[in-house]
């Protein structure tokens, strides 16, 4: 039976050597029944060192685990009832596909015809209904994980954990298994946790994501939040891509702030929970598919071309702003469409983007 | 900016669940009884008899004295013995290290038709699992007085016997292992960086002297390390080929106690054949193998062909193993010829007199050879398993000491067990002697190592992930370990009783001195039958015991093939 999960103060330290490493600080969350939500990070963010806890492979250094209202942060692994899909599949080399999916069920002792039909049911669920009697050195690799996920899912878990799953998968296959795996989940209503470091999909195939840096959140939120409201630099930057600029903002009111970006003064949309909202100094991001170069003196910034890309559907300006001393260049996206104004590098331009584009965090660049 | 996806994670999160996982199984498995019992069999078949050795050579009177060692070695004869058995291990080990090299190079590196690489790697591989004085028996017909070769050239007067026979003899027998150790570390190399130097102007052999062999190094320093010791130990070959103008000291050992009976001198001269065999095996064990064990799991993917070194090197090369290849050939057609004819070299009538003479007289002999490996494999085995699954899941202190006390009979000389065992089993309250226990017990505390390495080998291949996904399907410690980790390193014990199987056949140096009117073995019956100058009867009793070495070891290989070929390739990441 599917059931809630619910993580409260986890954390894990390990010692290498002299060094205590805080592997995970302080994570809380709770997943609804049938939801999937996504660890995302860059690697060493602590996103498996969570998921293993959970499984019972690591054991937390604080904070608990509740599945349902059962508390099972100490129980040992095999009596956890949660299905783990490893990276490398892992499965027994020296089984067959059916005695790797009938595993389980034989632990806990099935009857016979039972066992049957389980590991029956399991492989049509995954479409590989008739692989039963090889052996895994004679599947494929995307093959080889649907035999890991129809292993893990003939034990109906309450929760479905899986280890960057298709990350040892060629693109194609990649896509394919992505929406097979969101279908067979929402088809069960399993509570699902996932994890990646593939941005994308994280943002096709999860309820909601938790983004994780250095052990610990950054923001959860569904993948449309994270996108359009990022609560921190971090995030912005993470999911999609972001120009950060240095600003200065007045008092905030209303959810709106003035805020004085290089030579303009314009009024942008605060984000809530993205820090102190206070007057002072604060960033302004801007996503580069929002903005566009546009003649000189025109648009709310002057601007300069550094480089000039042709991607093919879409154009990709490198542009700096001269009065702003900005640590990166500012990376701008243009839809192609038939006459589309070019700008050589070295032109003088101007950058344009709608007001309601710019969020302003209460942040600084690199503080 | 661009960019964001970060490279992949590494599939390995910080370490820490192992301490946990590790302490369930094992706690399920009841591991302190089972800890107990092999402790105290390692103390009896191990610790003791080398205590009684050492006490032999450094306690008299109830007092610690060097006077019986200083006494050896003030006899001219015994220093002569030291030094050449240091002297031919060292010729030994650069001549094996060299043949060696030649054929894994050929095998591994060259181009030749695939049948030919099979043949010339079966053919190294004969003398691995022949008794050890094949190659003697067949050299002193071919390069003794008389001896085949020197009559055709000429020259029947010259004596070889000696070192010139004892180091030909066993650099024959030796250099297959310098082959095994050195054609894993070429396939492992990967050919991309020898592309690398080609491409930036080397020319072949100078591609070959700058990258492949420094490369090589330490595969090259483990042989060295390894045939050095493998010579200094050996007995059978210096017993027959040696003679009295070239003791070495396992030979001399030997005939202090068999032929003078001075047990004192037989302890002493083996501790010092002992120092420098042990020494040996250490640097070997501790220091140079770790320096090229991670190359030594490579796989062999997809890569570009391998370069050679040039075509005067690589026709030096196919020359000398063909040669090579032909004269063991050769050895070993004379062995079964000799076998079969009257009087080799001067009656050539065909006659099974001496296999009817085996059969009858040696019957005994066949059938407690067998029986003794019959028991030696599986328990040895059985033990390998036990031990090599402690050692790898347990780290500790007193699991570094377990695993160091198991391989002290393996790098010991044999010379040195033997005489250790007959000092310590020839009285009550382990009287032992005369019976099948010692000849067993020597046997699997002696050649078990192999098989313990093994199988922590090949624990360290399966992955980690395996085992948790048998826990977070439900399943215990236990069943984890019997259903998964064991079905998964059964070829490696397969392997290591493979290992002891062959060993407990042809195996001579440890048990000559512990054979009775009761038990007797092959090995020795061709030695008696050596010593008797009865050259075609020995050759009769090695034909046998090769034949018979041939088909078991072949079946066991067979079974270890077919079962790990559905292994292959899956699980890993």
């Amino acid at each position: 039976m599917p059931a809630e999960l619910r993580i409260e103060n986890l954390c894990k330290t390990f010692t290498k050597g002299r060094e205590v490493v805080n592997a995970v600080r302080d994570v809380n969350l709770t997943v609804a029944e049938g939801e999937l939500v996504t660890f995302l990070g860059p690697s060493g963010c602590g996103k498996t060192t969570i998921l293993r806890m959970v499984a019972g492979f690591e054991t937390p250094s604080g904070g608990t685990i509740h599945v349902g209202d059962e508390d099972i942060t100490t129980l040992p692994v095999h009596s956890r009832g949660i299905g783990f899909v490893f990276q490398n599949y892992a499965l027994f080399p020296h089984m067959s596909i059916f005695e790797n999916v009938a595993y389980g069920l034989k632990a806990r002792g099935e009857a016979e015809d039972a066992i049957g039909r389980g590991v029956a049911e399991a492989l049509e669920l995954v479409g590989l209904a008739g692989v039963e009697r090889r052996f895994p050195n004679q599947l494929s690799g995307g093959e080889q994980q649907r035999v890991a996920l129809a292993r893990v899912l003939v034990l109906r878990p309450k929760l479905l954990l899986m280890d960057e799953p298709l990350s040892n998968l060629d693109a194609k296959l990649r896509l394919h298994m992505r929406t097979e795996i969101r279908r067979i989940q929402q088809h069960l209503g399993i509570t699902c946790l996932y994890v990646t470091h593939d941005q994308k999909e994280a943002l096709t195939m999860s309820d909601r994501i938790m983004v994780l840096s250095k052990g610990h959140v950054e923001q959860i939120g569904t993948p449309f939040e994270l996108y359009a409201e990022p609560q921190t630099l971090f995030v912005a930057d993470f999911i999609g891509q972001a120009n950060v600029l240095p600003a200065t903002i007045g008092e905030p009111a209303g959810g709106m702030a003035v805020t004085r970006l290089g030579p303009a003064t314009l009024s942008l949309r605060c984000i809530a929970g993205s820090g102190t909202p206070a007057a002072g100094p604060a960033s302004v991001v801007l996503r580069p598919e929002n903005i566009r170069p546009v003649a000189a003196g025109e648009g709310k910034l002057p601007a300069r071309v550094l480089h000039r890309f042709f991607v093919g559907d879409h154009m990709d300006y490198e542009l700096t702003i001269d009065d702003m001393k900005l640590p990166k260049p500012l990376f701008a996206s243009v839809p192609y469409e038939p006459g589309l104004a070019l700008f050589e590098p070295g032109n003088t331009v101007g950058l344009d983007f709608a007001e309601k584009a710019a969020i302003v965090l209460f942040q600084t660049p690199g503080g | 900016m661009a960019g964001l996806v970060s490279a992949p994670a590494l599939a390995t999160p910080p370490g820490g669940g192992d301490a946990a996982r590790t302490a369930s199984v094992t706690a399920s498995l009841g591991v302190y009884p089972i800890l107990g019992v092999i402790w105290l069999s390692l103390i009896i078949f191990v610790l003791y008899p080398l205590f009684e050795l050492l006490k032999l050579v450094f306690w008299q009177d109830g007092v610690l004295t060097f006077k019986p060692l200083m006494d050896l070695l003030e006899v001219p004869y015994n220093v002569k013995a030291l030094y050449n058995s240091l002297f031919l291990g060292a010729a030994v080990a650069v001549s094996g290290t060299f043949l060696g090299f030649c054929f894994a190079y050929f095998t591994v590196r060259m181009r030749a038709p695939f049948w030919l690489k099979w043949i010339i790697a079966t053919l190294t591989l004969l003398p691995l699992i022949s008794p050890p004085f094949t190659s003697a028996i067949s050299l002193s017909m071919v390069l003794g007085p008389n001896g085949m070769i020197l009559k055709m050239l000429g020259i029947p007067q010259i004596n070889l016997y000696g070192f010139w026979l004892t180091w030909t003899a066993e650099t024959l027998t030796y250099f297959p292992v310098a082959y095994l150790a050195l054609s894993a570390v070429l396939v492992s190399l990967d050919p991309s960086m020898e592309d690398a130097a080609l491409s930036l102007g080397s020319s072949p052999w100078r591609v070959f002297y700058t990258v492949t062999l420094p490369m090589t190094t330490p595969g090259l320093a483990n042989s060295l390390l390894l045939l050095f010791a493998n010579s200094l130990a050996d007995f059978a070959t210096p017993l027959v080929l040696a003679g009295t103008y070239f003791p070495v000291l396992p030979t001399q050992a030997y005939l202090q106690i068999t032929g003078l009976y001075d047990y004192r001198g037989g302890a002493g001269l083996s501790f010092l054949l002992l120092v420098p065999a042990l020494a040996a095996y250490l640097l070997q064990h501790y220091w140079v193998s770790r320096r090229s064990y991670v190359t030594i799991t490579g796989k062999s993917g997809a890569r570009s062909p391998v370069r050679g070194m040039g075509a005067i090197g690589e026709g030096f090369i196919f020359t000398l193993c063909l040669l090579l290849s032909a004269f063991v050939v050769l050895l070993y057609a004379i062995i079964l010829q000799a076998s079969l004819v009257k009087v080799f070299g001067v009656n050539h009538t065909f006659t099974l007199e001496h296999f009817e003479f085996v059969f009858r007289s040696g019957q005994k002999a066949i059938r407690d050879t067998l029986i003794i490996a019959a028991i030696v494999t599986p328990v040895g085995g059985l033990m390998a398993v036990i031990i090599g699954f402690i050692t790898f899941r347990w780290k500790s202190v007193a699991n570094m000491f377990l695993d160091f006390t198991c391989m002290l009979n393996y790098a010991l000389p044999g010379t040195v067990v033997g005489i250790a065992y007959v000092l310590a089993f020839n009285e009550e309250p382990l009287q032992l002697t005369n019976g099948l226990t010692i000849l067993v017990t020597a046997y699997i505390f002696r050649y078990f190592a192999a098989g313990i390495r093994s199988v922590v080998a090949s624990l360290h291949q399966i992955d980690k992930n395996i085992e948790e996904a048998s826990a977070s399907l439900g399943a215990s410690g236990t069943r984890t370990f019997f259903k998964i980790t064991l079905p998964l390193v059964i070829p490696a014990v397969l392997a290591g009783m493979r290992y002891l199987f062959i060993h407990s056949m042809t195996a001579i140096s440890a048990t000559i001195f512990l054979v009775s009117v009761n038990w007797t073995l092959l090995t020795t019956r061709i030695l008696e039958a050596m010593s008797g100058s009865e050259l075609a009867r020995a050759s009769a009793f090695s034909v046998v015991l090769i034949v018979l070495v041939f088909i078991s070891s072949g079946i066991m290989a067979y079974i270890v093939k077919t079962y790990s070929a559905r292994l292959a390739g899956a699980g890993e990441s």
